[in-house]
Parts: structure tokens; C-alpha cells; sequence
């Protein structure tokens, strides 16, 4: 029985959209659609609420049942294969995610640390977080993402002094080509919101709590693109690699307190440690739907995490590697947040399990 | 529990006592190389008078200074730092000075090795020095401990609203239709009574304008206020103006001030108005003009509106005919306000900026007289109405 409750569920979607978007895509959205971020996040989001409403219409006929045991149950061979896609889309995106952390904790933090010793800790420590089932990430997740999204917030009030209300013009300045593809570059990640019915059942999760933990992921997306436009401008934000970073060490309230940075990474850190342990566990939890008589999760965690550290260093050799990847990365979001959803609502239209 | 058996590898510590925090940078041309001189405060001579510190340096100075030659910027600092015993760090770097020479030619490439390394922080004030950047480095600067402290403090508390700081320098130099502007500072001798007894000091000596990224001259008086004013940077301004009635002269502060500046179209072409508006008190009052009497006040404040809209026309003029420098930024205001106008006049914005019209209107109220209505120490008799 699942011991994760509706409101952590709704911090894991939630947190599972945001922790990782803020890092690169600021950039990337600039670059595209300067700064129109503020009307290409809720394109974006609109087309992932999209695809919750599709997972929903599916799960919602078979009780008890997450998103890919219902794939299994119900569309025998076909759904194996569709399972083990989707354990392959999250295994890339946990190589992607660890590559990401790794970046930037090499590039800010440690730059003569090997980054492979970096990788390895933290896949440990995910590994190690969600051996036993994903209670206790949930329940650090209930811990550390409120904490966060207030520090969000506090940040914001400190550069509220050095906002350029005037960088939010013109709007449309790129046209509906520059929305389009802000939303579009958008849409990869925060498509990711459709974990949660693919780790639980219709106890915990229903249509209603995803587009709650897509909403709130979405205002905190909000208030870290447009703040970094605000206080640095577009111009500047398309050329950096962490702009959001970047805009929280502009915070100075006095003459020496300027080193809030640290504070809020401390914050940030666990969450993207937890982001890489629910990912390691929706490739588990995948596994074991396919696999449960011979693997266990548990036994999984490990073999997928060596896996998951060796890739990111394998397939992403340099930092930029997964920005490019970023511009190409939506074709893989839509296929499994909006195609194969689609498609198995309608090859599962007219079935329905037995009332539970 | 295994996993914190790594941390005794720690490849990024380094002990306290092995780093030297730099505090200023002055950049200067050396021919076609760079000369970057840094300075380093020591924690071991920063006691009390006739006690040094305890921070395990040596000497009498509380600062050390030292400059290196290279191609680049990063290839000065290798060189720099094969004279020193400990690693320098820039995280702390508050000041980079730009040196005239270097201005002249061209401050992008300095930009991009304080934006790559995160260890460079874009919120550092940037100033160019008058001269050799290195100069201001070496003075005396008694009132502070170091004259880098003193550099932040004259930028923080002596020149704009919002100092400049190397973030605003990249967003003017990448933005379409802004050009930057950094105060600029010299050093001076101080004149105490006994020459024996003078001292270098730094002082701010106007604004240095910049083309792109190359200076274009300098504003300094009543200009240098104009601009400032024109671009909402102007921090408690100082007006003197004349009365109407008597000898002497009303000084007045303004410490609320705002200006905006919108752009509208006629007959095709751009015209800019900019508002100003400016409360302040009379901080002094030489004169014999008694400013409770009638509206002697309102004609004051209208005398400081003439002062404050000459001042900005002059700074236009100097912008517009002679540095052909965009500091206040019409063409981005353009660009923001008027977005399909400025995709046809972006491509040649520099032969339009010269010739557009500004309205200036500049609203002036002077709240109070301070603690006193009539001047002070002039017999009734003798004072104007």
C-alpha cells in the first residue's frame, strides 16, 4: 500500500517540473523569445495539463491501477513495450538531470573536484533515498520544496530594488514564432509533470492534484524566469548558463551581505538530489511492473543508478551537450506525455476494469 | 556513511591563511598587452594604531599591490600570480578600475572574463581612472584602510542612484540603442594648510562617456548633473541658483527625485519627452532674500526648474553633437516603446539619435526651508521681499 500522501504527491509533481528547468532553460527561452518567458510558460504548462487529462481519462477506468500498470495489464505485449520505452525516457532523463547537477556544482562550486566523484555521491545518496520505496524522498520532498519556494519568494522581495520593469518590453517582440518556440523548448521539461501517474495510483494521484502540482510548479517558474529578466535584462540572461543563479548573487541588502547564493543552493541541492532519486525510482518502479517477478525495485536501484552516472558522463561529454540536446528534447516529451497517451486512451476506450 | 570517505580527498579546499583576497583590479593598456594591477588588503597590519594584526602577513602596509603584463587579462593574472605565496581570489573583488587608455580602445574584452568565471561577481562597481587605472591604487586615501574601500564607498554614496556596477556595463554594451556611462575618478592631492602636510586622495571627477565600447569624453559640471538627472541616477543633487531680488545665492537638495522619458511619433519621427520631477529642501541661503515672503518660494522653485532643464539640455547637446553617445538610452526607450518604429530606424539609429527633439519639463517643489525661514545672520532691514 502506497504510503505517500496526495500533498506530497503534489510537491514531487511540482518540484519535479521546477527544480531542474531553472537551470539552463532561462537561457534558452531568452534566447528564442527574449523576454517573453511570462506568457511561454503557461503555453508550455497548458500543453501538459493536456497531457494529465489524457493519462487521467485512461487511469481513471482502471482503479488502483498507476498509469503503466495499466499499459501492462491491458495492452499485453504492446503495453510491455510501451513500458519499457517509458523506462527508457527516464532513464535519459536521469542521465540528463545528473549531468545537469554535476555542471553546475563543477562549474560553481568544486571546479577541481572530478565530476565523476560528484555524479557517483549523489547517485549514492538518490540510490540510497529510494532503496526502500519512495516514502522517505516524499516525505523530504514535504520538507524541503515549501522551504524553497519561500526562499524563492524572499529573493524576490531583496531585488525588488533592482527590478527594470521596462526589460518585460516590448511584449511579442520575436512574434508568434519566438512564443512558439519559447513554448515549445519549455515543453520538455515541464512535460515531466506526467511522473506521477506513471508512480501512483488513483489513491493518490487524480486529475485535480496534477493540475494542482502543475500550477504550483508553474507560478514558481513564473516567478524565477520573469524575475531573472527583470533584474538582468533578456540580453544578458540568453547568454549565461545559469541565469537564475546568477540573478540571486545579484542579492545585496547591505554593503556585506551579499553572499546569499550559498543559502539558497543549500536549499536548491537536496530538492535536485531528490529529483535524481525519484527519477532512479520511476526507472526502478517501471522495471518492476515489467520485471516484478524477477527484480524487485529494490534490487534495482543500485544497477540503475551505476548505469545512470556512467551515461551522463557518456552521452553528454561536455556542458553544452545537454543544452543542444534541450532544442530537440520535446519531440521525446511529446511522444510519451501526448502521443502514446493519446493513443492508449484510444485503444483503451471502451475497456474497463472490474468496480474495486 | 562510505560515501563521506571521498571528502578526504577534498579537492577544492583551501585553507584561509593561502588566500589572497583581491579587493580592487585596475586594468590598464601596456602597448598592445594589458596591465592588471590588484590589490590586496592584510588582515596582519589591520590593527589598532601601534598594534598589528593577527593575520599572519607581515610589514607595515595595510594593503599590497602588485601588477602584471600579458596578452590577456587571464595571462596578466598567471603572471601575478607567480609573485605571490597564496592563491589569489577574485570572489571578493568589490572595484575594477578601467585606465583612460584602455577605455579609448575598448572595454568588451574585459566584460567577458569578469561574466565567464563564477568566481567574478557582476555586482563589482566599475570606474575609469583618469590617467593610469593603477594610480588610484597606490593612494593614500587616509580615510579608509585601503583605497579600494574608499573607491566602493565614493561609488556607492558619491555618484549615481543605482551605482554602476559590471552588470550594467554588459547590459548597455549588448543592448541595442544604449551606450554605458561610468563615473570617473583621479587622484588629488588634498590641501590642508601646511603643504608638507598633503596627502593623495581620490576623488570623483566626473563621468566618462562611452561610444560602444570605446570612450567617447568626458562630463563633469553642470552637464554631468544634467545627464544624471536625464537618466533618474541623480542622488540628492545640489542646485545653486540666484535669486531674483539681492546678492548671494540659494543652495538647494533634492533627495527625491525621479525622471521618466517616453517617445512618441510625429510626422514620422521620434520625439522624446522627459519629466523630471524633484522635492527638496534650502540647505543654505546666502543671500538677503527673505523666501517666507509672498511666493518667493514658488518663484525659487521655478528659478531651480530653468536650472535643472538647462543643465539637462546641456548634457543633450554634449551627447548628441559631440560624443554621439546614447547613455540615457533613446534608442532603447525606442525599442521598447516603439517596437515597429525602431526595426526601421535601428540600422541607422546613429544618424537619427543626432537630430531628434527632446522636450525636457522638469517640476520642482522645495518642501522646506530647513530650520530657519529668513537668512540667517542679515538684519531685517537689509533682507529683500
Amino acid at each position: 500500500m502506497e504510503k505517500v500522501s496526495r500533498r506530497q504527491a503534489i510537491l514531487i509533481g511540482s518540484s519535479y517540473m521546477f527544480i531542474v528547468t531553472i537551470i539552463n532553460l532561462p537561457a534558452q527561452v531568452a534566447q528564442v523569445d527574449k523576454q517573453g518567458a511570462w506568457y511561454d510558460i503557461p503555453t508550455a504548462a497548458a500543453a501538459a495539463a493536456l497531457s494529465l487529462c489524457l493519462i487521467w481519462a485512461v487511469m481513471r477506468r482502471f482503479p488502483d491501477q498507476d498509469y503503466l500498470a495499466v499499459l501492462v495489464n491491458h495492452l499485453k505485449l504492446a503495453g510491455r513495450m510501451l513500458v519499457l520505452l517509458y523506462m527508457f525516457f527516464f532513464f535519459l532523463i536521469s542521465s540528463r538531470d545528473l549531468r545537469l547537477l554535476v555542471d553546475i556544482v563543477s562549474v560553481s562550486l568544486l571546479p577541481q573536484t572530478p565530476t565523476l566523484l560528484i555524479g557517483s555521491l549523489v547517485v549514492f545518496s538518490g540510490a540510497m533515498a529510494v532503496r526502500a520505496g519512495i516514502e522517505v524522498a516524499s516525505r523530504m520532498a514535504e520538507l524541503f520544496y515549501p522551504v524553497l519556494a519561500y526562499a524563492v519568494v524572499f529573493m524576490l522581495v531583496c531585488l525588488t530594488k533592482d527590478f527594470h520593469w521596462d526589460f518585460l518590453q516590448p511584449v511579442f517582440e520575436n512574434g508568434w514564432q519566438g512564443w512558439l518556440r519559447g513554448s515549445w523548448v519549455l515543453f520538455g521539461y515541464l512535460g515531466e509533470v506526467i511522473v506521477l501517474p506513471l508512480i501512483f495510483t488513483d489513491r493518490t494521484f487524480d486529475l485535480k492534484r496534477g493540475l494542482v502540482a502543475l500550477g504550483i510548479g508553474t507560478l514558481m517558474l513564473e516567478l524565477s524566469f520573469v524575475g531573472t529578466t527583470l533584474v538582468l535584462g533578456s540580453e544578458i540572461t540568453a547568454r549565461l548558463m545559469y541565469p537564475v543563479y546568477e540573478q540571486v548573487r545579484q542579492i545585496i541588502i547591505t554593503d556585506f551581505l551579499d553572499r546569499f547564493d550559498l543559502f539558497i543552493i543549500s536549499l536548491w541541492m537536496p530538492m535536485m538530489f531528490l529529483k535524481i532519486a525519484f527519477d532512479l525510482y520511476v526507472v526502478c518502479h517501471a522495471g518492476e511492473t515489467l520485471f516484478h517477478r524477477v527484480a524487485p525495485g529494490r534490487h534495482l536501484t543500485f544497477p540503475v543508478g551505476l548505469l545512470t552516472v556512467a551515461s551522463s558522463m557518456w552521452l553528454f561529454r561536455r556542458s553544452v551537450d545537454v543544452i543542444r540536446l534541450n532544442w530537440n528534447w520535446t519531440v521525446f516529451t511529446l511522444v510519451f506525455a501526448l502521443v502514446i497517451p493519446a493513443c492508449s486512451l484510444v485503444l483503451l476506450l471502451f475497456r474497463r476494469a472490474p468496480a474495486r | 556513511m562510505a560515501a563521506s570517505l571521498f571528502l578526504s580527498g577534498c579537492w577544492d579546499r583551501r585553507e584561509i591563511n593561502d588566500v589572497a583576497f583581491v579587493v580592487a583590479t585596475a586594468i590598464d593598456k601596456a602597448g598592445p598587452r594589458y596591465r592588471v594591477m590588484v590589490q590586496i588588503p592584510l588582515p596582519g597590519q589591520m590593527g589598532t594604531l601601534g598594534q598589528s594584526g593577527g593575520g599572519g602577513t607581515s610589514g607595515t602596509k595595510t594593503f599590497y599591490v602588485d601588477s602584471a603584463v600579458g596578452d590577456t587579462i587571464r595571462e596578466a593574472n598567471s603572471e601575478l600570480q607567480l609573485a605571490m605565496s597564496r592563491r589569489m581570489s577574485f570572489a571578493h573583488m568589490r572595484v575594477l578600475l578601467i585606465g583612460e587608455d584602455l577605455a579609448r580602445v575598448g572595454i568588451s574584452p574585459v566584460i567577458d572574463v569578469n561574466a565567464r568565471i563564477p568566481q567574478n561577481r557582476l555586482t563589482a562597481f566599475m570606474l575609469v581612472v583618469k590617467g593610469q587605472g593603477g594610480s588610484v591604487l597606490n593612494a593614500d586615501a587616509p580615510m579608509e584602510r585601503y583605497p579600494a574601500e574608499m573607491i566602493r564607498e565614493l561609488a556607492g554614496t558619491q555618484t549615481m542612484k543605482n551605482p554602476r556596477r559590471i552588470r550594467d556595463v554588459l547590459h548597455a554594451l549588448i543592448s541595442d540603442g544604449l551606450d554605458p556611462v561610468l563615473p570617473a575618478i583621479s587622484v588629488v592631492k588634498t590641501e590642508p594648510e601646511g603643504e608638507h602636510d598633503a596627502v593623495s586622495t581620490i576623488r570623483v571627477a566626473g563621468y566618462a562617456v562611452f561610444r560602444g565600447d570605446r570612450l567617447a569624453g568626458y562630463l563633469e559640471g553642470g552637464a554631468a548633473e544634467g545627464l544624471l538627472w536625464a537618466m533618474n541616477q541623480a542622488k540628492n543633487p545640489v542646485i545653486t541658483v540666484k535669486p531674483p531680488k539681492g546678492e548671494g545665492k540659494i543652495t538647494i537638495q533634492f533627495p527625491q527625485t525621479d525622471a521618466s522619458l517616453r517617445v512618441r511619433m510625429r510626422q514620422g519621427q521620434p520625439v522624446y519627452s522627459l519629466r523630471i520631477r524633484a522635492t527638496g529642501a534650502v540647505i543654505e541661503n546666502e543671500s538677503n532674500y527673505d523666501l517666507a515672503a509672498g511666493e518667493n518660494m514658488e518663484v525659487i522653485e521655478r528659478t531651480a526648474k530653468r536650472v535643472i532643464e538647462q543643465e539637462v539640455y546641456q548634457a543633450l547637446a554634449a551627447l548628441q553633437h559631440r560624443f554621439h553617445a546614447d547613455p540615457i538610452g533613446y534608442g532603447d526607450a525606442l525599442h521598447r516603446q516603439q517596437y515597429a518604429v525602431w526595426r526601421k530606424l535601428r540600422t541607422h539609429w546613429d544618424e537619427v539619435y543626432t537630430k531628434v527633439h527632446t522636450v525636457v519639463d522638469a517640476e520642482v517643489q522645495v518642501e522646506n526651508t530647513g530650520n530657519v525661514r529668513e537668512p540667517m545672520g542679515i538684519p531685517r532691514k537689509e533682507l529683500t521681499e
